[in-house]
């Protein structure tokens, strides 16, 4: 089974790419190409929603690293949703993802970014010393 | 018990059919899919490092691999005759350190270890034998 990425807006500031399929040697250049424009555009937040990931090995591994950290060094966070369980046992293996930045369901998710903007937008900005 | 033998030449493209013979044979063995999700991790991580590394040149080289199933009992073996390298002699990565500045390859034999019963390598003659066990 080859890999899908499909990228959509939620909202301003938060992009969603739901992936399915297979993230693997073969497969994970074509993840970094396809998801590069959610990493570079003005959102704070990318999801990626992995409903529908059968499998990942340490280069796709890499390939969700390397999102995050370049959401990170645009001062914003990447977050996973829906992992299945197979691919919850690799990233639990390599101890590789914060646990706050994995939500079990949309949900949860959708509380989480709600509760975020809303603290954004309540908390004053550019206040003057 | 059931068993394959392959032998191809250390090109990228020759990853994808070993994989697909191999789970063809865990499959035809009755194998759980949990279980060949697993076994099929433990391939990519093996194989892919040898035909990536075994040898200086593409297309240069052989790689035997043999798999055989008894009950759920699975032994792969995985044979290169490049320079002698053995893959468990590296220290296991640094799980805190950023995935990016863990050591290529690293990452990969770690998951192998974690998901396999055990995996043991041994230089005989000119040959790389690595050997994973999972029941």
């Amino acid at each position: 089974m080859a890999l899908s990425v499909t990228i959509s807006d939620r909202d301003s500031t938060t992009k969603v790419a739901v992936v399915g399929g297979k993230l693997d040697t073969t497969t994970s250049p074509q993840f970094d190409d396809e998801i590069s424009a959610a990493l570079t555009s003005g959102n704070v937040v990318t999801v990626l929603d992995l409903v529908g990931l059968t499998y990942i090995s340490s280069a796709g591994l890499r390939s969700v690293f390397k999102a995050r950290k370049a959401m990170e060094s645009k001062g914003g966070s990447l977050l996973l949703v829906n992992v299945q369980p197979q691919v919850q046992k690799v990233f639990e293996i390599v101890k590789a993802m914060p646990v706050q930045q994995v939500f079990r369901s949309v949900d949860e998710l959708d509380q989480y970014l709600d509760y975020m903007q809303k603290k954004e937008q309540d908390s004053p900005k550019g206040t003057e010393a | 018990m059931n068993e394959v033998r392959l032998e191809f030449p250390n090109l990228e493209s020759e990853y994808e059919p070993a994989r697909d013979r191999l789970i063809d044979l865990f499959r035809d063995s009755g194998l759980s899919p949990e279980a060949i999700g697993e076994l099929e991790l433990i391939l990519e991580e093996l194989l892919v490092n040898v035909i990536s590394y075994a040898y200086d040149e593409p297309g240069t080289g052989t790689i035997h691999v043999s798999a055989s199933v008894q009950g759920k009992a699975v032994t792969l073996e995985v044979r290169d005759r490049g320079c002698a390298f053995d893959p468990l002699g590296r220290e296991a990565p640094d799980l805190d350190a950023d995935i990016e500045d863990r050591p290529i390859g690293g990452l990969g034999i770690y998951l192998v270890r974690e998901l396999a019963t055990s995996v043991t390598y041994e230089r005989v003659g000119d040959e790389n034998v690595l050997r994973v066990e999972r029941r």
